[in-house]
């Protein structure tokens, strides 16, 4: 045929995903949204650490310090839920989706293309946002007279490498979701869901709440950052935690994947 | 307003470069297609071929189950039973279907903030097409001036054109129609019949769903019809007209009661409708040699022939055991 390239599928999928979220302009606002969001969140919880810790910065540890700096991160990471949620939802809705399909019969490259194209987008955002806040909130902590984390320690790197692994995590997840929930706030929720298990798993047992911490994402994240202690109810070993991960992303693209398959659209 | 922009032949595109003239592996085939609704079959064991060089027209009642075969066609929706195979090959096996199919189902299956322009390339990113194409498709469809507005700004008829550019670029040698003329002027009408032409007189497989008889009998040259989802004909237009208005030749003379003696006796079966003979069972040549014998002045002599629409309504009541569906 004329002028068509001879790619496999899924590069061809990859590209147009890609097409369709660079003429995105809610998606574009949504990925500005989280940067700005990354910087007011931090901001905002490093100047009311008074009153949401009951201490000072001053009297905070470095550790603490760098990890109220990055909960701006999270509020990112919130917003790429939706992100990666509506990027799959908003098709259905509109009913692009009859055209993705058609274009791309093989569903299960539409599904891997979305998933990798979030993955890479929270990337992104990841690391602009990890980079705002962290300069933002050395500002703050060196105006207010506290040590600022060095850079160059191995504990600060982890803890910052492990926040950011959080994005593309839930940007999978919130992808996978969205095909197997009926609609974008059934989809949010759900991830948001997950998210918050961990602290709901500690109503349970403790034996019952320690070993569900071993099914969750958070507690993984938390302890491939660092984050999370030996000794920390939430800890899991780092290779128990990857492979925690690793199970949540090799569970729910399948299970994306067959439920968008044995869907007419 | 232009028109589609015919190419010379299929073994040249506007680049320049070589396209796979269509072969018999062009055909479209459904084999026994079944599918069901909360236990209520929409489709049912419908099969039938769509060859290369003709338009096809697939012709129903609303609900009577095209847009589900025409979905299940290209894997939209998962059939219960059955085949669907294009050039001898389901559509999610074809190795590069959006250069080898191109589908037109629904016009407002786009996303509004989205210009025109951006619209056909992540669709000509996910094809593999040069989108360098598009200009040329828009020119071809009358939307060259509005490639850069937003299609939430197009009317129903630009997205009509809109989605006709998207299935057309990469020039696909099968194309698959579900409704085109939906939302179309008048002019836009005519527009869509000379481009569903030229496609045919390309060479292409051109099936195209309608429930408007007339335009379909001014644009298909064959028509599959299907009736709570089953396959009633699957025939030529001329010869479905001929067949239902059942070989009637309307004569008007100046001696109709003698000539209608004269006509049953060489074994004509004969009718006085409004004032005229409807005669059956005797060709018009013949009609003619008996009034000539006769010394009979004939002030008419005329094949009945029927409409694509009367002949539908007439298939289709003596498919329906209830009529329940309005066309």
């Amino acid at each position: 045929m004329i002028d068509v390239a001879p790619r496999n599928s899924l590069s061809l999928a990859l590209a147009g995903e890609r097409a369709k979220l660079v003429s995105w302009p809610n998606g574009r606002r949504t990925i500005g949204f989280a940067l700005l969001a990354a910087v007011l969140g931090t901001a905002f919880f490093l100047l009311t650490v008074a009153m949401t810790a009951g201490k000072t910065l001053a009297e905070l540890t470095t550790r603490q310090s760098l990890e109220v700096t990055l909960m701006g991160v999270d509020v990112a990471n919130i917003t790429v839920i939706v992100l990666a949620v509506l990027f799959v939802s908003e098709e259905s809705r509109t009913r692009l989706v009859e055209v993705s399909v058609a274009l791309t019969p093989r569903r299960h490259n539409i599904v891997l293309a979305k998933a990798l194209l979030m993955a890479a987008v929270a990337c992104a955002v990841a690391v602009v946002a990890t980079v705002l806040v962290v300069v933002e909130g050395m500002v703050i902590l060196a105006l207010n007279g506290v040590e600022v984390p060095s850079l160059t320690e191995g504990w600060v790197l982890r803890m910052i490498f492990g926040t950011m692994l959080m994005l593309p995590v839930h940007a999978v997840v919130g992808v996978c979701f969205a095909y197997l929930l009926p609609n974008a706030l059934l989809s949010f929720l759900g991830v948001f869901g997950v998210m918050s298990l961990p602290s709901l798993a500690t109503l349970l047992p403790q034996e019952l709440g320690r070993a569900a911490q071993f099914l969750l994402i958070t507690p993984a994240v938390h302890t491939i950052s660092g984050v999370s202690q030996p000794g920390a109810i939430d800890y899991t070993s780092a290779l128990s935690a990857v492979l925690i991960l690793a199970a949540w992303i090799g569970l729910v693209i399948p299970a994306a994947i067959v439920t968008f398959r044995a869907r007419d659209v | 307003m232009p028109g589609y922009a015919p190419r010379v032949n299929l073994v040249e595109s506007s680049t320049g470069t070589d396209v796979v003239a269509p072969t018999v592996g062009d055909v479209i085939e459904a084999r026994g297609l079944t599918k069901k609704y909360d236990g209520r079959a929409v489709v049912s064991d419908l099969s039938f071929r769509v060859r290369p060089g003709i338009v096809t027209g697939f012709l129903g009642a609303n609900g009577a189950g095209k847009s589900t075969t025409l979905r299940m066609l290209v894997g939209l929706v998962r059939p219960d039973a059955g085949l669907a195979t294009i050039g001898g090959v389901a559509y999610r096996d074809l190795p590069r279907p959006a250069s080898q199919v191109g589908i037109l189902l629904d016009p407002n299956a786009v996303q509004r903030f989205r210009t025109g322009i951006d619209h056909l390339t992540w669709m000509c990113r996910v094809s593999g097409t040069n989108p360098a194409v598009i200009p040329a498709k828009l020119e071809a469809v009358g939307l060259e001036g509005a490639g850069r507005q937003r299609i939430g700004e197009y009317s129903l008829g630009m997205c009509q054109r809109l989605a006709l550019a998207g299935t057309m670029l990469a020039d696909p040698p099968v194309v698959i129609f579900d409704e085109p003329i939906n939302g179309l002027d008048a002019e836009g009408i005519r527009w869509m019949r000379r481009v569903l032409r030229s496609m045919a007189d390309e060479g292409r497989t051109v099936l195209v769903s309608s429930h408007l008889m007339d335009e379909m009998e001014k644009t298909a040259d064959r028509v599959i019809i299907i009736n709570q989802g089953r396959l009633v004909e699957d025939v030529t237009i001329p010869e479905l007209t001929a067949r239902t208005a059942g070989d009637c030749v309307v004569v008007r003379s100046d001696d109709d009661t003698t000539l209608a003696g004269e006509l049953r006796a060489v074994g004509g079966r004969v009718e006085t409708v409004r004032g005229a003979l409807d005669v059956r069972d005797v060709t018009t040549e013949r009609i003619g040699q008996v009034a000539l014998a006769c010394r009979i002045a004939l002030v008419e002599l005329r094949p009945v022939r029927t409409t694509l629409e009367e002949a539908f309504l007439s298939i289709t009541d003596e498919a329906t055991p209830a009529k329940v569906m309005q066309p």
